[in-house]
């Protein structure tokens, strides 16, 4: 035991009171302040077709990163800031209006809320498989099928309405995780090889979600 | 010739080879005289040796319907495998297991020692597999030759005695319906062979025609041009100088069409979009890839290649993202990453680049599989001895097939069989036949002056 913590503390609780913690902040960071719904599906189209390449070229359909950083979460200063110190940015300035970047920030904080989970739907099978999360938790699920036929999706456990994903298309699924620990599956109903399903376990021994901090701009030309 | 079965100890091999060397029949080959053309004398492509490639099936193509037809040589610079003698391996396209291989006795007739297969093409109608070698290294002899082997027997049928080392071999389907092959070399400028000929060539052109010296050569999907990268043979002068073409050729009549200029002293690959509209240059020296518009004329982006030195380039099904070989041409020559590119970003930015690690040493070609729902690259790893299958959307490595006897692999073909009646469908080039014509229908391509008809039905001797 060391510094000021209490000596009667039993080291085995660490990483409860960890997992506490961290469930804590998260809490925090989704009991922010409401997000205006409508500027964030503005801003979602936004992000997705600005100079005919979207956001999402760089930063990837999900704001998770491609060949730029990700920027879930990112604030309305971040991305001004952004703008104005990354070179390869620079198209974008005279595409963007005030009132875009006003709603490109409202979707992608309301992305920073939301734990991207990414399975691949890949000949009837889901890469990863399994994915575990912790109870509570806001969950944007990506389901991309990477098929050249569409595929439907059935789930059992989770509130979910079927999706039929075009092909070579993904499907988003926001859904926030139970408070209760439990196991649920995505099957796909009509791919050619049946045999996979996708499980979500939702269980405390996940870590929690903590939503991203504002990343540091540094200038690049 | 020396089969190679699986598995079998490197000493078995040797031993394999010492007796084929004993018990091969005298070669009855001599230069046909029918097989020449002038077109052939000017190019410097002769016939040395002709065979009967008749014999028993070497594998069975119900079995294994569709496949991977690659190299196994001995190697090259520094980094030679256990395997001495130039050879092909046939790997099952959908269960990754090595189906048979073969090696071929060239040192019984005399040679002093065996140049790496730098490539190895198959005809379009899978009859023939074109596998090239010679002696020397790159050049240095002033001649190679190019085996033609039957696909079915893995029996030799021809050698072609060639300029230079021969480098590659590949598909070329033109849009009035001609289903050939089409080779080069170091030294060697491009000769285009049909297998419906009996393998004579029928077009290419020289260096005088060109007016500079060429490396590699690459056709358009549509078949209507050929566009190659102009080459210093100079070591130095690939270092110092800053700027080279790409010469555009019309397989129509085999003449120069135009030059593009390119500032890059050591272009290398050519890639195309499947609607015809772009190609995308690779450069050594700059570790850069350019983006050219084919009807405008122009280079319209350039972006960092994600790799240093990069080779080959190659689109996945989406055709939007080009996947670039890190083999460290020009460099370090031990390239073990691939680099990416989107495309559609290439005239916003240099830097749309990312790169992933494959661990294929000396990873030069990749070859498209031409499932869209498998979308991975095979890549020939020419010093790691394997083809790796890195798989597009997961962006990683997913299997590693080793060379049945640990030689090199060098680029590949996958072929559909129906019978042994084949159809290219990928090869260094891109897709092929339906491969392509499905492509397009993906991608919601129309209306593109294409050649995407089958090949032939099989007709002749086989």
């Amino acid at each position: 035991m060391q510094g000021n913590l209490r000596s009667d503390l039993p080291l085995s609780a660490l990483p409860t009171l960890a997992a506490a913690f961290l469930a804590l902040a998260a809490f925090s960071a989704c009991a922010a302040e409401p997000l205006d719904m409508a500027m964030v599906e503005q801003g979602r189209q936004i992000f997705e077709t600005i100079a005919g390449v979207g956001c999402k070229a760089c930063h990837g359909p999900f704001a998770e990163g491609k060949v730029g950083p990700s920027n879930r979460g990112v604030n309305e200063p971040t991305i001004r800031e952004a703008l104005a110190k990354i070179g390869p940015m620079q198209f974008l300035r005279e595409q963007l209006a005030e009132e875009d970047i006003k709603q490109i920030a409202a979707y992608t904080e309301w992305m920073g809320r939301h734990m991207l989970v990414k399975s691949l739907l890949k000949r009837g099978r889901f890469i990863p498989d399994a994915i575990s999360v912790y109870p509570g938790t806001p969950v944007q699920l990506v389901i991309e099928n990477t098929g050249s036929e569409p595929a439907t999706l059935a789930a059992d456990g989770i509130s979910v309405a079927a999706h039929t994903i075009a092909a070579r298309d993904s499907a988003s699924i926001v859904w926030t995780a139970p408070e209760i620990e439990g196991k649920s599956t995505i099957a796909c109903s009509d791919c050619k090889i049946k045999d996979g399903s996708l499980t979500i376990e939702v269980t405390k021994m996940a870590k929690p979600y903590i939503p991203p901090l504002q990343p540091k701009v540094v200038a690049k030309p | 010739m020396s089969r190679t079965p699986l598995r079998r100890p490197r000493w078995l091999v040797a031993l394999a080879a010492i007796g084929a060397i004993l018990l091969s029949p005298v070669s009855r080959a001599s230069a046909d005289d029918n097989w020449a053309t002038p077109l052939a004398t000017k190019l410097g492509v002769t016939l040395e040796k002709s065979f009967d490639s008749t014999g028993p099936d070497a594998w069975d193509p119900k079995k294994h319907p569709l496949v991977f037809v690659t190299t196994e040589g001995p190697g090259y610079g520094g980094l030679l495998s256990g395997v001495t003698l130039p050879g092909i391996a046939i790997v099952d396209a959908d269960s990754r297991e090595v189906v048979t291989s073969q090696h071929y006795d060239v040192l019984a007739w005399g040679w002093k020692n065996v140049f790496e297969d730098h490539g190895v093409g198959v005809s379009p109608d899978g009859k023939w597999i074109y596998l090239p070698t010679g002696e020397g290294t790159f050049g240095t002899m002033g001649f190679g030759r190019l085996l033609i082997i039957n696909a079915r027997t893995l029996k030799l049928d021809k050698v072609l005695h060639t300029n230079g080392n021969p480098h590659h071999a590949k598909v070329l389907n033109t849009p009035d319906g001609r289903h050939l092959v089409m080779s080069y070399g170091w030294g060697q400028p491009l000769f285009v062979l049909d297998p419906a000929q009996d393998n004579k060539v029928v077009g290419g052109l020289d260096f005088n025609d060109i007016g500079i010296d060429t490396y590699l050569y690459f056709a358009s999907p549509d078949g209507q041009e050929i566009i190659a990268g102009g080459r210093f043979r100079d070591n130095a002068a690939r270092k110092d100088t800053f700027g080279n073409i790409m010469v555009r050729i019309s397989t129509k009549d085999w003449r120069v069409t135009g030059t593009i200029p390119i500032q890059e002293s050591t272009p290398v690959w050519v890639a195309f979009s499947a609607d015809d509209k772009y190609a995308y240059f690779t450069g050594a020296v700059t570790s850069r890839v350019f983006k050219y518009d084919r009807k405008a004329d122009k280079i319209v982006g350039v972006a960092r290649a994600g790799v240093e030195g990069p080779y080959g380039a190659h689109f996945g099904w989406n055709d939007k993202d080009l996947y670039v070989i890190g083999k460290g041409e020009e460099s370090h020559n031990r390239g073990k990453v691939v680099g990416f590119i989107d495309t559609a970003l290439m005239e916003k930015s240099e830097r749309p680049v990312d790169q992933f690690v494959t661990n294929c040493i000396r990873g030069d070609h990749g070859i498209l599989h031409p499932d869209p729902d498998a979308n991975e690259l095979w890549i020939s790893c020419n010093s790691s001895f394997e083809v790796v299958v890195f798989d597009l959307d997961q962006k990683q490595v997913t299997k590693r097939i080793p060379m049945p006897n640990g030689g090199s692999s060098h680029s590949g073909a996958f072929v559909k069989y129906d019978g042994w009646s084949g159809d290219v469908l990928s090869d260094q080039n891109g897709l092929h036949g339906s491969a392509l014509k499905k492509k397009r229908e993906l991608l919601g391509i129309r209306d593109v002056g294409s050649n995407v008809q089958g090949a032939p039905a099989p007709a002749g001797k086989m």
